[in-house]
């Protein structure tokens, strides 16, 4: 026992003591209490369920002619002037609201008296409604909680504890922003008071996984307030949207949304943690960095995301790696575009619900799983010439290029032609790579998508249907999904470098599906002998012939006698292996350059 | 996390064992809080028995009964005087304790709530008056809808027992009226309060039962007129009546016992012992509105 550590308990304790002292004020304050009913008789006697034949509506509904002739007299004349037996009558008719039996028991009719239990119950008044109690900040709910988890945390902790500590700080961090966040009586009673305890736990496990990460200045501080008090209103937030469109949020629903939020949490501080230590001045005001909202709002719009969605497949696709992926490409964005950190942040957030709200809605049946991926290579690319590829953030869908091109591409890719249903199926990997692809050569040229006038061209569109109906109507299972998708890439790769590629020939047809069908055909058609298919319908071989093909016109004037001299120069190859003499790619190389070549002239 | 050394893994478990322990003597509660807290039981349990102590009243005949009701009656009053006298009795210290804590508002509005049990109207009343603006300000959602229902439920109670004293003997009509003025009044001054129970379900259940007690005893007391005025003043509020029925259905689940309370409440109260009629009835004030 030393010195400082009594002076931290005295602190401690006094500290504590503030907090009981106002939790038991409180709790005095919205004790329930019995609340006195005023007097009055709950009984109806007998003798005055006469006078209920006064009132009009009851008068109105009889439908008895003997009961209501009795009414009537009791009306005009009294009761006075009634019988035992009618004024018997009229007081059954009244509780049984109806034709009554002369031996029929008023006792079967009559209710009981209302239960004392059920009176009482009802008389049990808490001080205020379900959602009104002002007194209960999570921090002062849950201060026993963080002490334990504190305590346990740092009893195994090599270092043990010191109040300046990186963990002690952060902590600290953590508890100053969840004192702000209200809670009411109805999201304690809901579990919520899970959500900070997950945080807290969440913090220190970020804080061992980065060690070098986590320093104890402003900013780190600042990361884990805002991080942590913008997450439990959000999550407390979307629990009651769920909760109003609905009769009741399951547990399950709830537990969902804190998973999430737990998530989140844990994504931005360890992708972001790293980034804020080295570069503080791209992400904080440095004067004040409590001013910069970056983070709270960065949160705020992956939580939108993955909850957001009516359907839910957002939320199902993404996971921690893909938000950490995320977090920290929208970071290496904003580090190049210090605009979008501007005085509301507007930008970054609408650049990511824009991307996110656009990708899920289109209407093609790609890999749900893939849209996380997508999500972060169009920050990505649209990053590297914001400029051009997403000018502002007004929701203008022509100046969207790079979303523009994902769409494009997508809906080319699901599409099947008439009369065909089969199709190459891509897996996640090669749609991403074929994404890449496409949006870099988007990126470059956005011409492939929009003119200057931003007018919507169909290069993109056209060049993937043209290549890729050559492939569904070859219908051969030698070409995998991955071949097929390196074959895309190679594709779009030419017509970058010559716009002929994308022109039509007389017969109709793209100059590009052409190439393809050229090179595809005679390698796979079923005229194509053993010894030609065990050479050349492989994979490998195939992109080989179709890549030599592609390199070799891309030099040349591109006509539709060129496209016919391949054609004989495919031919000329397949006769060749027929006959067993000697053949390779390169062989083919020159034998194609020198036939356009020779056409060319 | 597993612990890397014992003594560590002690040093702070005894570390936190002091710290409740220094904790506990310098935070003892406010002066009279504990206090407060064991009046406000008190009230609880009172308020309960004397809830009861009606019905238990009504539905007894036998003298052992009556005398069982009588002995109830008289713990009713004890309870209630006893907070009386505990609020009544606090040190100075207490009650400056109580005002710091903000608590001084609860304490008025139990002293106020007892005094009207217990009749002591007037009393009632000038306790109420003792709450000025901050300590308006401190009291909660509950206490300040009870601060402005207690006129209205004294004013019942005391138009309550004249109807009692009216009931069985011969009463001058001008007498009779004025009870069932009284009670329309008392009708009026709830069902504009009704609005102040700002989304509190269990005070806003309270006052609409409150409303419909009083009713009751409006209906009662248009008993005692003579058979011509009867049907005038027994259809006086009619349609507030349904409507504050419809509300309270709103704010009852729909278990079994809620069920019957609303049964006795149809059938007892408003006569209309059935659902469908009463709602239907109620559509057709609805409609005239």
């Amino acid at each position: 026992m030393t010195p400082d550590l009594v002076l931290f308990a005295i602190q401690s304790a006094l500290k504590l003591g503030d907090a009981s002292k106002k939790y038991q004020i409180d709790s005095i304050h919205t004790k329930e209490l019995t609340l006195p009913y005023l007097n009055f008789d709950q009984v109806l006697d007998n003798a005055r369920a006469l006078d209920k034949y006064y009132l009009d509506d009851v008068y109105e509904e009889i439908h008895s002619e003997v009961v209501r002739k009795l009414a009537t007299k009791l009306r005009t004349l009294g009761e006075d002037h009634l019988t035992e037996a009618e004024k018997r009558t009229l007081v059954y008719a009244y509780w049984k609201q109806g034709d009554i039996k002369e031996d029929e028991e008023l006792a079967s009719l009559q209710p009981c008296l209302v239960s004392s239990s059920t009176f009482h119950a009802f008389a049990i008044i808490k001080q205020y409604g379900r959602d009104q109690d002002p007194t209960v900040s999570v921090f002062k709910r849950l201060g026993g909680t963080f002490l334990e988890i504190g305590v346990d945390y740092f009893a195994h902790a090599p270092q043990g504890f010191t109040v300046d500590s990186r963990e002690a700080i952060a902590l600290k961090a953590l508890f100053v922003g969840l004192d702000d966040v209200q809670f009411s009586e109805k999201h304690w009673k809901e579990q919520m008071g899970e959500f900070p305890r997950r945080l807290s736990v969440a913090l220190l496990d970020t804080i061992s996984e980065n060690s070098m990460v986590f320093s104890t200045d402003l900013h780190s501080q600042s990361l884990i307030e805002t991080t942590a008090k913008t997450l439990s209103e959000d999550v407390k937030g979307h629990i009651d949207q769920i909760t109003a469109s609905s009769a009741e949020s399951t547990l399950a629903a709830r537990k969902h949304i804190m998973s999430w939020g737990e998530v989140i949490f844990r994504s931005v501080l360890s992708s972001a943690g790293n980034m804020v230590a080295e570069n503080p001045q791209t992400y904080f005001d440095l004067d004040d960095p409590a001013k910069s909202t970056l983070f709270k709002d960065l949160s705020t719009v992956l939580l939108n995301i993955v909850l957001d969605t009516e359907d839910g497949h957002l939320r199902q696709t993404f996971s921690k790696q893909s938000l950490d992926r995320l977090v920290k490409t929208t970071l290496t964005v904003i580090a190049k575009h210090p605009q979008l950190t501007g005085e509301h942040h507007a930008g970054v957030t609408t650049l990511i619900t824009q991307v996110a709200e656009g990708l899920n809605a289109m209407d093609t049946v790609v890999h749900r799983n893939l849209l996380p991926e997508a999500i972060r290579l169009l920050i990505e690319k649209s990053g590297e010439n914001l400029a051009l590829l997403w000018p502002d953030e007004g929701n203008h869908e022509e100046k969207r290029i790079l979303l523009l091109a994902t769409k494009d591409l997508f809906e080319n890719l699901s599409a099947t032609t008439a009369g065909n249903d089969w199709k190459l199926r891509f897996a996640k990997d090669d749609m991403l790579s074929m994404l890449d692809t496409a949006l870099k050569e988007v990126a470059v040229n956005p011409a492939w998508v929009v003119d200057s006038a931003h007018a919507r061209n169909s290069y993109l569109g056209d060049a993937v249907k043209a290549m890729f109906t050559v492939i569904n109507d070859l219908q051969d299972e030698r070409i995998t999904a991955q071949v097929g998708a390196q074959m895309l890439q190679s594709g779009l790769r030419a017509a970058a470098m010559r716009l002929e590629f994308l022109d039509d020939l007389p017969d109709g047809k793209k100059v590009i599906g052409s190439v393809f069908d050229a090179i595809l055909v005679s390698v796979l058609s079923a005229d194509t002998s053993s010894k030609v298919a065990w050479r050349l319908a492989r994979g490998d071989m195939m992109q080989g012939l179709l890549d030599v093909a592609l390199g070799k016109l891309q030099s040349e004037e591109i006509t539709a006698s060129q496209i016919e001299t391949l054609r004989v120069s495919m031919n000329a190859q397949i006769e060749q292996i027929n006959a067993g003499k000697r053949w390779s790619l390169e062989q083919f190389a020159i034998s194609l350059e020198q036939a356009l070549s020779k056409q060319g002239k | 996390m597993k612990p890397q050394n014992k003594s560590q893994y002690l040093l702070p478990k005894f570390m936190l064992g002091i710290i409740f322990l220094l904790s506990n003597l310098a935070c003892s509660p406010p002066v009279g809080v504990n206090n407060l807290g064991d009046i406000q039981r008190t009230f609880s349990e009172t308020a309960t028995k004397d809830n009861q102590f009606d019905q238990n009243m009504l539905s007894k005949t036998s003298a052992q009964d009556i005398d069982g009701a009588s002995l109830d009656s008289v713990a009713i009053s004890i309870g209630y005087a006893s907070v009386l006298d505990q609020l009544n009795t606090l040190p100075k210290e207490q009650i400056a304790s109580l005002k710091d804590s903000g608590l001084w508002g609860n304490v008025l509005m139990l002293k106020a709530m007892s005094q009207w049990r217990l009749q002591k109207y007037v009393p009632a009343l000038e306790t109420l008056q003792k709450i000025d603006e901050k300590t308006y300000n401190s009291l909660g959602n509950r206490d300040k809808v009870m601060l402005h229902m207690i006129p209205g439920l004294i004013k019942n109670d005391e138009f309550y027992q004249q109807l009692k004293q009216a009931q069985g003997k011969p009463v001058n009509a001008e007498e009779v009226r004025n009870i069932q003025q009284g009670f329309s009044s008392v009708l009026s001054t709830l069902h504009a309060a009704l609005d102040k129970s700002n989304g509190n379900q269990t005070m806003r259940r309270y006052m609409l039962i409150s409303y419909l007690g009083t009713y009751k005893n409006h209906q009662d007391a248009c008993g005692l007129s003579a058979p011509e005025n009867r049907r005038e003043c027994i259809n006086n509020k009619r349609c507030e009546a349904f409507a504050s029925y419809i509300a309270l259905e709103k704010t009852l689940d729909n278990s079994a016992s809620s069920t019957e309370f609303l049964n006795n409440i149809r059938g007892h109260w408003l006569g209309k012992p059935n659902a469908d009629k009463l709602r239907k009835a109620y559509q057709r004030c609805e409609a005239k509105e």
